[in-house]
């Protein structure tokens, strides 16, 4: 299980996080919705490691990790998919991948990993030798979401993957993520403004308002809650 | 009130020492530590008010020193060949130094960088030989006169740094310091504030030069376009607190006197110690002893967490 | 005819040795944006390693890169540990132009040890295949010109290898283009700087042995860093494929330099291009905007 408990999150001598605690649980679907500034890409970068909270913490299966470097968490299992994708561009697909599958016990895993990969995203195995930089939208986001599972993750943190992509690639990827879901029992913690697909696909989901967790439920519960459809789905 | 005559003693107590003391060794150090002044302040106005990082301060220096020399040569008064060197220093930079402003950060210090060793090479093509002061002050060299252009000279040079910190364009330069793009976007025009830096800096670059050449009496030409000239300034002001008024003033005094100090005991050791000097500056003491200072004021009213005592910040 | 030709290959042969002197300063500012201005100051003292080397044991120059190689590996850790890695504090801004600073400094203090340990006098290793030429079409090419160029070459592929098919090169590229990317995959960026450094002080070696069999002196740590300043601007800010090319192209200005206003001014030619494009294009000829 993935804990994070009171957590508070400081840019300098700004808040952006107050009292943050939630849960994932293995092989379970979180969905983090809420508006822009909200801090949904603060909580993910705390728990990658890349921000470390002023008070709280986040453990990991038990343990404690919100005092380790962000490049161990990788090795316990957490893998973020930044928002903007953040591939290196000037690198082919292949090589993205292999850095995704950088530490030491993804590398065993390696051809298998990229065999799997070229099932569930088939479009990139024929593009292996290209140039990242020069792919579509949503082929790097696939090559993202790639090059994270590359690195036989337990945990994986999706931020904001429907950002500047068609509506029809984004729901191609939510599919792809929920048969990940399914197939590999990998739990998935989705940050995504798109509120109606981020909670269909969820288990369970929070709202973050202005820092701070105002409401949580059942995926199915959210959807059809009053205020949440008033507030983001933009009808009632 | 209290400041203002504090200032106006310490001008007459400086106007008077001459008069009482007559040990060259005195003198010469308050020319060395005025000369140093200068030189770091107007450094200090391009890099530590301004944030553009140079790397190559010899190149105006030297300007400043060579035209200083030929037109007191020519038979100039002292006072006009200094604003004749001053100024062809201006120039010069706005031949080249402008067109650098399209660099940022350490582009326009390898630039000045570069600068400085085009400059130094074609001065010792053009100009090998030794540059002499004048036959007829040779004769009677007089440490007098040139203690009281260095005494003015760098009076100047605080005062123009001092009246830029209270003013609107010493606010310009240090918002591009802070962060020139923020700066750019609320509508300051940065080009126009950087080409300003850039000319009082070498401005008062220039007039270091010429007072250089006014006080040594005979050098190879190539000598104040030396790299150490270029490096001086840059250690002076960050000992003594890049961007602020005092701090070349302090960080100059420390330069000599250690100089002074390692000299007798160390000779040619002295360029290591200030290298080492520096670089433990830059790492422990970014904002020099200024800083410390302030630091240590701010411990003593608040106490060592920096909040006040009641808690708050 | 011939005499162009000759001054053409001089240039060419110097061109080898720029793109090695660049080469260890390119990668350093490709992975973290440290602009080491040390750098020439790192090949200065190579070259004396070496000389001292061949004064006390006649081993060869060109042998002894197996020495000075890993030696100044050793060094670049060193150096890293106690005075960048300690930069790694401050914010983007400041921390590379107090890296620019601090190595500014070390430039200074490199060049006066070598001062004060052997003083300015010229040195030069003296060996048997010194001065010795090969005539190719009546053009003279001396055998140390030749060996920088073996050398430059054999440097450049095996580096290209390390980058393009290790795990670890790989990663030293993606740290270059991304840090905070990299760190999610797993990458310790701060160890991969600290190679990267020590990697780049290493490359000072190779150079330090080439000039060590021409005279030098502690003045050439300025002399050698402008041209791996100017290297790097032709190359390219970062970019170390172009690396080579970027010398051979500043040996070949130099050369047009020397032909048409002469020797003294040599220098000249090169730094006042490299001031040119640095106002015009600074992300360099063939880089993209650092």
């Amino acid at each position: 299980m993935l804990k994070v408990e009171h957590l508070a999150v400081h840019y300098g001598d700004i808040q952006a996080l107050w009292d943050i605690s939630f849960r994932v649980e293995d092989r379970e679907i979180v969905s983090l919705i809420g508006s822009n500034g909200a801090g949904k890409t603060t909580i993910l970068k705390t728990i990658s490691g890349i921000l470390r909270p002023s008070k709280g913490s986040v453990s990991i299966d038990g343990i404690r990790s919100d005092a380790i470097p962000a490049h161990r968490i990788v090795e316990m299992g957490v893998i973020l998919i930044p928002e903007g994708r953040r591939l290196f561009r000037d690198m082919t697909v292949l090589e993205n991948l292999e850095m995704g599958g950088f530490i030491d016990r993804a590398r065993k895993l390696k051809d298998q990993n990229l065999k799997w990969i070229s099932e569930i995203f088939p479009v990139l195995s024929e593009r292996l030798r290209q140039i990242a930089g020069t792919l579509s939208g949503g082929e790097q986001q696939m090559v993202a979401i790639a090059r994270g599972l590359m690195s036989d993750p337990k945990w994986l943190l999706v931020d904001e993957l429907s950002l500047g992509l068609a509506p029809l690639i984004v729901k191609n990827i939510y599919d792809t993520l929920e048969e990940i879901n399914r197939s590999k029992e990998m739990a998935i913690l989705v940050v995504e403004q798109n509120v109606r697909l981020a909670l269909k696909i969820a288990n369970r989901g929070y709202v973050i308002e202005n820092g701070r967790i105002t409401t949580e439920g059942s995926g199915s519960d959210l959807l059809n809650n009053k205020e949440i459809k008033n507030a983001y789905l933009a009808m009632g | 009130m209290k400041h203002i005559l504090l200032l106006a003693g310490i001008v007459i107590g400086l106007a008077l020492v001459p008069l009482v003391i007559t040990k060259a060794y005195i003198l010469n150090l308050i020319i060395l530590i005025s000369l140093y002044t200068v030189l770091s302040h107007s450094w200090n106005i391009l890099g530590g008010l301004t944030g553009q990082i140079s790397l190559g301060h010899s190149t105006f220096f030297g300007i400043g020193a060579l035209v200083f020399r030929y037109l007191w040569v020519m038979g100039a008064p002292s006072y006009l060949a200094l604003c004749g060197g001053s100024i062809s220093s201006l120039l010069l930079a706005s031949a080249i130094g402008f067109p650098a402003f399209k660099l940022k950060g350490h582009y326009f210090a390898i630039g000045t960088l570069a600068l400085s060793m085009i400059a130094i090479i074609t001065v010792q093509n053009l100009f090998p030989g030794v540059s002499f002061s004048p036959p007829q002050y040779l004769s009677k060299y007089s440490l007098v006169p040139i203690y009281y252009m260095a005494v003015t000279v760098s009076i100047i040079a605080i005062g123009l740094v001092y009246a830029l910190t209270r003013s609107k364009l010493g606010l310009a330069f240090i918002s591009i310091r802070e962060d020139e793009d923020a700066a750019e976007a609320i509508g300051i025009n940065t080009f126009k504030y950087k080409v300003i830096s850039m000319s009082l800096s070498t401005l008062i670059a220039g007039l270091g030069g010429g007072l250089f050449s006014f006080y040594v009496a005979s050098y190879y030409y190539y000598v104040p376009f030396e790299l150490g000239w270029s490096f001086d300034p840059v250690l002076i002001a960050f000992i003594g607190g890049p961007g602020t008024v005092i701090g070349p003033l302090i960080g100059s005094v420390c330069f000599v006197l250690l100089k002074e100090l390692f000299a007798i005991n160390l000779g040619q050791m002295n360029v290591l110690i200030f290298g080492i000097v520096f670089i433990l500056t830059i790492l422990f003491l970014p904002e020099g002893l200024i800083g410390l200072m302030k630091r240590l004021q701010k411990a003593k009213r608040f106490g060592l967490s920096g909040r006040l005592r009641d808690g708050s910040i | 005819m011939l005499h162009v030709a000759q001054i053409l290959s001089y240039g060419i042969l110097n061109g080898a040795l720029y793109g090695l002197v660049a080469l260890g300063l390119s990668l350093v500012f490709g992975v973290m944006n440290y602009l080491m201005v040390a750098h020439g100051g790192l090949i200065m003292l190579a070259s004396y390693t070496t000389f001292w080397a061949f004064f006390y044991t006649r081993i060869d120059p060109f042998l002894f890169i197996v020495v000075v190689t890993p030696l100044f590996f050793v060094i670049g850790w060193i150096l890293f540990k106690i005075l960048f890695q300690s930069l790694m504090k401050f914010p983007e801004g400041e921390k590379i132009k107090n890296s620019l600073l601090i190595s500014f400094g070390l430039l200074l203090i490199f060049s006066n040890l070598a001062i004060l340990f052997w003083t300015a006098d010229e040195r030069a290793v003296t060996t048997v295949y010194t001065g010795k030429v090969v005539q190719v079409l009546g053009v003279r090419l001396p055998y140390i010109g030749l060996g920088g160029v073996a050398l430059a070459i054999i440097v450049i592929i095996a580096l290209h290898l390390f980058l393009t098919r290790t795990y670890f090169g790989k990663a030293i590229r993606a740290v270059s283009l991304d840090h905070e990317a990299a760190t999610l995959m797993g990458i310790n960026v701060n160890r991969v700087c600290l190679v990267a450094f020590s990697i780049g002080s290493a490359l000072a070696g190779i150079p330090g042995v080439l000039t060590s069999l021409n005279a030098f002196n502690p003045a050439i740590s300025f002399d050698l860093t402008n041209k791996a300043l100017i290297v790097l601007i032709l190359a390219g800010f970062g970019s170390i494929k172009g690396v080579l090319i970027g010398g051979l192209l500043l040996g070949a200005i130099e050369a047009g330099g020397v032909y048409l206003v002469g020797t003294p001014y040599r220098e000249v030619f090169g730094l006042i291009l490299f001031v040119l494009i640095l106002m015009f294009r600074p992300q360099g000829l063939a880089g993209k905007k650092a």
